[in-house]
């Protein structure tokens, strides 16, 4: 391919690769790390390779491949405070999901409001109303809660992959699941068994 | 664990016996606390409940 006489202005893969050096250093400067900057610099060749026609010969090659690189550095910075913004948030829930737990119980361990029976809950089994009620419950639980919920309790995932694949230790993965089974149990006895409870008096 | 359980414990103990099988003697003290406790024996009835309503859900999809 390379031997093919090139017409004047189209760079051949080797011109475009003689700026690899450049734009490392480039990259590295703006993201210190040197891994991140080696991949972004790749990452930046490739969509120029792919993008060749687009280079009009007017400026030069370095300054529109650097065009190229600053763009995709933006994109990286912008996926990884994505990332961080995203690893905050269990944190949070982590904590407010240990609170929901002892909130349901007093200082001496016993149930604040006492748990009532419910009546006939298979009938609610049978009723498509039942499970909106159910998702709806499912809907309120903070978002990680919810994911790490879904994946346990409706998909049947084993605990390991999912704290793997949500990043979370596994204790604080069991916190997680303990606090979306007993805010869906008071979800489900305050909008669907309410009755059932009410009639004490 | 020769110590009863309170409320609290117990309910701990019926959550995290979804993720692990839990000890001879953390089992007797469950038991000895849902003898005592109908607070308790509630929540573990609808703990189980919601198994089988979540297995249903998974079955048939979501509603409607």
């Amino acid at each position: 391919m390379n031997d093919r006489p090139a017409p004047a202005h189209a760079p051949t893969f080797a011109d475009v690769e003689s700026h690899r050096d450049y734009l490392i250093r480039y990259a590295r400067a703006q993201l210190r790390d040197t891994a991140q900057a080696e991949e972004v610099v790749q990452e930046a060749l490739l969509a120029a390779l792919e993008g060749l026609k687009g280079f009009s010969g007017k400026s030069a090659l370095r300054t529109w491949l650097t065009a190229i690189l600053r763009f995709k550095i933006i994109d990286l910075q912008r996926e990884l405070s994505a990332e961080r913004a995203q690893r905050l948030v269990p944190q949070d829930e982590i904590e407010s999901a240990e609170s929901f737990f002892d909130d349901l119980f007093s200082l001496d361990g016993h149930r604040v409001t006492p748990t009532e029976a419910w009546q006939q809950p298979d009938k609610a089994l049978e009723e498509k109303a039942f499970f909106a009620a159910l998702e709806k419950c499912m809907d309120r639980l903070p978002p990680t809660t919810g994911r790490v919920f879904f994946k346990r309790d409706v998909l049947g995932h084993d605990t390991e992959t999912i704290c793997k694949e949500e990043g979370i230790t596994p204790s604080n993965c069991w916190v997680m699941l303990h606090r979306a089974r007993l805010g869906l149990r008071e979800c489900l006895n305050q909008t669907w068994f309410a009755g059932s409870e009410g009639d004490r008096s | 664990m020769t110590d009863e359980l309170n409320c609290k414990e117990a309910t701990r103990l019926l959550l995290e016996a979804e993720e692990r099988s839990l000890s001879a003697a953390e089992l007797a003290a469950l038991d000895y606390h849902l003898a005592e406790c109908l607070c308790c024996r509630n929540m573990k009835a609808q703990f189980s409940f919601l198994k089988r309503a979540l297995d249903r859900y998974a079955k048939a999809g979501p509603p409607g």
